[in-house]
């Protein structure tokens, strides 16, 4: 059970400031969803919690520990990642790419073994990639590879999991496959998640928050109805009378019309 | 919406079949292994000098120990064979196995089929050093070798080690400027070594073979100074075997999954480097063996660096010993510079990768 | 009257013209040769010269060393860094290296001192001797050939030289005497059966291992001396490896050892290197050092050269 928190955090690359004082937290059990404009930084803020970037200022604390000083294996053990836009080397197959995913678990010069293969073995299952073990990367569709990743991720047996737009290539089944999976493993392990997402009607049908972004700072946070409102979807998107709710469960749901786009005002 | 409402349909687990698949490489390193004992058991019968098949058995024979066969041959075929022939087999596969296995680790490291162990600069900066050794007036002898091993030795490392501090960003060092320091400063060293070679006079001859690679006066003392580092290097690379897969992600991921990415390239690096300088120092620049060889293996056997790797180490030392076999019986009494022939069988070799390109084969 | 007039002019005319022609005749010089001078020299090409020349460029040591010989040292006016015999030619402007190619011949420098006649061998043929032609027409080129294994034309190639400057005297001299010792010796080994011969290896590196084999001057040598060379098969120079060596067993084994740091690394290798042990040549202590200048110059010290391996290969016989 752990916590995340973020404090503060200004995120810059080179002078170029893309998250000016952020904060907030994710406690065990709850998904949270980044979502906001393209260029809003929510990719930007998945890499600083994975320590892939440091912050210009400000924290970012794992029960209470500065990720920085938490040795990268044992980051490892407790966060998992899945990137946006993963490169994956296309000579390996695809039960090899998520067996790599057991890393973590494993000393430096021990190889894995049964229980491990049976790991992985489970997680493509869970995946729906079972059929794609003996194919190779560079064989497979987009969507395929985005499975897999997240398998990896599974395999990986974190404690918390951040995503980078993990549905972005899948088809509609696949996508509320995914996000069905991890909102399960979130909510029976008990499991911080955050989510970037861009479909903002996935954000608001799956995570329990919202942090909606814009220019680089908070503009609203919330449940998925406090922060999808006309208001604020005008305010950073520009779209105007596009927010309904949803006929089965009254979640905010967003349809698009042609046409209903203002240009955004200036911040 | 309740639990069981989201929950997906969990396949039951059932143990894959990977271990056939393990097990089949596991065998190809086995029968590798047995492959080139007999390949250097045999390929020290055949020399420029015909010596009998079964003499040439009964002289190996009769160095086992508790092995007593009384000799029944002349002194000067005992040398030829055991001082001669022997080492210079023994060596030939040394060097082989440390430039294909040094071969893999670059192309592992900056995940580049084009890599081979001279791509940061190791050949050129061996070369420097030996042209500058033959240019000195020097008789120096260290450890009864004259300076021409050690320059080269020293050159190779150096130049990679400023290498690697030059493309040094921050805390980390990207691969890719890497490449770029390397071959840039490999440039370098190669106009600095043309010039010296053009102006050196009467040492033309002797810098140039000795640039084109050569195992002619190969003796048992080489051998033992070269295995000690081949075998520390080799070891090493091949613990890393597993990190060097995780590797081949890019490196976002693979610190997201806990590889310490900057200490396992500096460790791979040295390692890599060090075999390569062992063997080039003694016998000079042999190309095509690291640029092939790991790309045949992974062609057979796939890109697994836990396979690939000892399966380069079995492989380069095979080919580099019956590339060897020909360079000096072909036109003997007259040698081949070894250079030569692995280039003649590394460039069709190269052509057919090329026309192999539909199949995702390389990273 | 015009007649008359006619007749007398003529008569004058043809009489100065007679009489100058008869002036000139009287050349005071007493090694001069009748001009123009033509010959043909060692690679088919035919060479003009309009006077004996004064000023003479040398491309490689050989040529130097003939001419000297001549006694023409003091018109020499350009050498290659190699000539290093007679220690006067040491003092004489460097005009070139080792190669035959434009970089190792400062073909500017040439051109600057503006020679009559210069001495290349056939090796220039393909770069060098064609730049000379275009820039210094008026230079005579005399090809002498530095890849030969045969003692006559060495003698030839002093015979040309010295019809071209003049010196065919001395020259035919210095052949004669050259003759006479090389006789001096050869009476003796010509006899020689093949099992008196002693096999011999020369080697001029070590690694790889060069070694002298038929077709050159040095193999020559070796046989005249009363040897076989163990490599007389191989043409040239060829690399060779240490196991035919000591399969081949040779029982004199000349070593490269030129003056000067290093120079003789290939004599120490034969001396020194553990596993020639086994051979004849070692058991017997008969591996000697021998300076390649000697036996590489097709000029006129293969005599010293022919008498030091004649003493090398048959102590017993020349002393």
């Amino acid at each position: 059970m752990i916590k995340l928190e973020v404090q503060n955090i200004t995120l810059a690359y080179d002078r170029n400031i893309v998250i000016r004082d952020l904060t907030f937290q994710v406690t065990p059990g709850e998904m949270v969803g980044l979502i906001g404009p393209n260029g809003s930084g929510k990719s930007t803020i998945i890499k600083a919690m994975s320590r892939v970037i440091h912050p210009y200022s400000g924290k970012i604390l794992l029960n209470g520990k500065n990720i920085a000083q938490i040795p990268r294996e044992e980051l490892a053990r407790l966060l998992g990642v899945v990137p946006q836009m993963p490169l994956l080397p296309s000579a390996f197959t695809a039960f090899e790419i998520v067996l790599m995913g057991r890393n973590p678990h494993l000393r430096l010069f021990q190889y894995e073994g049964e229980k491990d293969l049976n790991i992985t073995w489970q997680a493509m299952g869970q995946t729906a990639t079972q059929p794609l073990a003996e194919r190779r990367i560079g064989e497979l569709s987009g969507g395929e590879i985005q499975r897999i990743v997240i398998a990896r991720v599974l395999a990986q047996e974190p404690k918390s999991i951040l995503l980078d737009e993990p549905t972005a290539n899948l088809d509609i089944s696949h996508q509320i496959e995914i996000l069905d999976l991890i909102k399960n493993l979130c909510l029976e392990n008990n499991l911080p998640v955050v989510i970037a997402l861009h479909d903002l009607n996935l954000a608001s049908q799956y995570c329990d928050r919202l942090i909606l972004l814009n220019n680089g700072q908070v503009h609203s946070q919330g449940t998925p109805s406090e922060v999808i409102n006309p208001q604020n979807i005008k305010e950073v998107y520009g779209a105007e009378g596009c927010v309904y709710a949803h006929p089965v469960n009254g979640l905010p749901t967003v349809l698009l019309k042609a046409g209903s786009r203002r240009p955004a005002k200036p911040a | 919406m309740t639990l069981n409402q989201l929950k997906p349909p969990v396949i039951e687990p059932a143990v894959p079949s990977y271990f056939p698949h393990w097990r089949r490489r596991v065998y190809a390193i086995i029968g590798l292994l047995i492959a080139a004992v007999v390949v250097m058991a045999f390929a020290t019968t055949i020399g420029s000098v015909q010596v009998p098949f079964f003499t040439t058995w009964r002289i190996l024979f009769s160095r086992l120990p508790f092995v007593d066969i009384a000799p029944t041959w002349q002194s000067t075929i005992e040398t030829i064979i055991l001082q001669i022939r022997l080492p210079r087999v023994i060596l030939a596969g040394l060097v082989g196995a440390a430039l294909a296995t040094a071969g893999a680790t670059y192309q592992g490291l900056f995940r580049n089929p084009l890599a081979d162990p001279y791509l940061i600069g190791a050949a050129q900066g061996a070369s420097l050093g030996a042209v500058i050794g033959f240019l000195l007036p020097l008789q120096w002898q260290v450890m009864g070798f004259g300076i021409i091993p050690v320059l080269a030795f020293t050159g190779a490392l150096l130049s990679v080690a400023i290498v690697y501090i030059l493309a040094r960003v921050g805390k980390t060092v990207p691969v890719t400027t890497l490449i770029l320091a390397g071959v840039a400063l490999g440039a370098l060293w190669g106009s600095i070594v043309s010039y010296l070679t053009i102006t050196s006079g009467e040492k033309l001859h002797g810098i140039m073979f000795w640039l084109m690679g050569s195992f002619s006066l190969s003796a048992w003392p080489e051998v033992m100074v070269v295995l000690p580092y081949m075998v520390i290097g080799v070891v090493v690379i091949l613990l890393y075997s597993r990190s060097l897969n995780v590797m081949q992600l890019d490196e976002e991921q693979a610190k997201q999954l806990g590889i310490d990415v900057e200490k396992v390239k500096l460790i791979l690096l040295a390692a890599a480097t060090l075999i390569t300088a062992a063997a080039v120092s003694f016998v000079g620049i042999i190309g095509f063996v690291g640029i092939i060889i790991p790309h045949a293996v992974r062609l057979i056997w796939g890109p697994d660096h836990r396979f690939l790797l000892p399966l380069c180490v079995l492989t380069g030392a095979i080919f580099l010993v019956l590339a060897d076999l020909i360079a000096r019986t072909a036109l003997a009494p007259t040698e081949i510079p070894i250079g030569v022939i692995t280039a003649i069988c590394g460039v069709p070799f190269f052509l057919y990768l090329l026309r192999r390109r539909k199949r995702a084969v390389f990273f | 009257m015009k007649n008359k007039m006619c007749l007398v002019s003529v008569f004058g005319l043809v009489s100065a013209l007679i009489l100058s022609l008869l002036a000139s005749c009287q050349a005071p010089a007493e090694e001069v040769a009748p001009s123009p001078i033509e010959v043909t020299d060692q690679v088919g090409r035919v060479v003009r010269l309009e006077k004996v020349p004064e000023k003479i460029i040398s491309l490689t040591p050989s040529n130097t060393e003939i001419l000297f010989a001549l006694g023409l040292g003091d018109k020499v006016v350009g050498v290659t860094q190699y000539c290093n015999y007679p220690p006067e030619a040491q003092d004489k402007p460097k005009i070139g290296g080792f190669s035959a190619t434009e970089i190792d011949v400062s073909v500017e420098q040439i051109v600057a001192i503006a020679p009559d006649l210069i001495l290349a061998s056939e090796t220039h043929q393909k770069e060098v001797i064609p730049k000379l032609e275009q820039l210094i027409p008026g230079a005579a080129v005399l090809v002498l050939k530095t890849q030969t294994e045969s003692f006559d034309v060495v003698f030839e190639a002093i015979n040309l030289v010295g019809k071209c400057t003049g010196t065919e005297d001395k020259a035919t001299q210095l052949v004669t005497s050259m003759k006479k010792q090389i006789k001096a010796i050869t009476d003796k080994t010509d006899k020689l059966s093949d099992s008196e011969r002693p096999r011999v290896l020369y080697i001029v590196w070590h690694d790889p291992i060069f070694a002298i084999g038929g077709g050159t001057l040095g193999n020559t040598l070796i046989e005249a001396a009363g040897g076989v060379n163990i490599f007389k098969e191989q043409i040239g120079a060829p690399i060779v490896d240490l196991e035919t060596i000591i399969a081949r067993n040779p029982q004199v084994i000349l070593g490269s050892a030129a003056v000067g740091a290093g120079a003789d690394l290939p004599y120490q290798f034969a001396l020194h290197e553990e596993r020639l042990k086994v051979v004849n040549a070692r058991i017997n202590n008969r591996v000697y050092g021998v300076n390649d200048d000697l036996t590489g110059r097709p000029g006129p010290r293969i005599v010293e050269a022919l008498e030091l391996l004649a003493k090398l290969i048959h102590p017993e016989l020349f002393k």
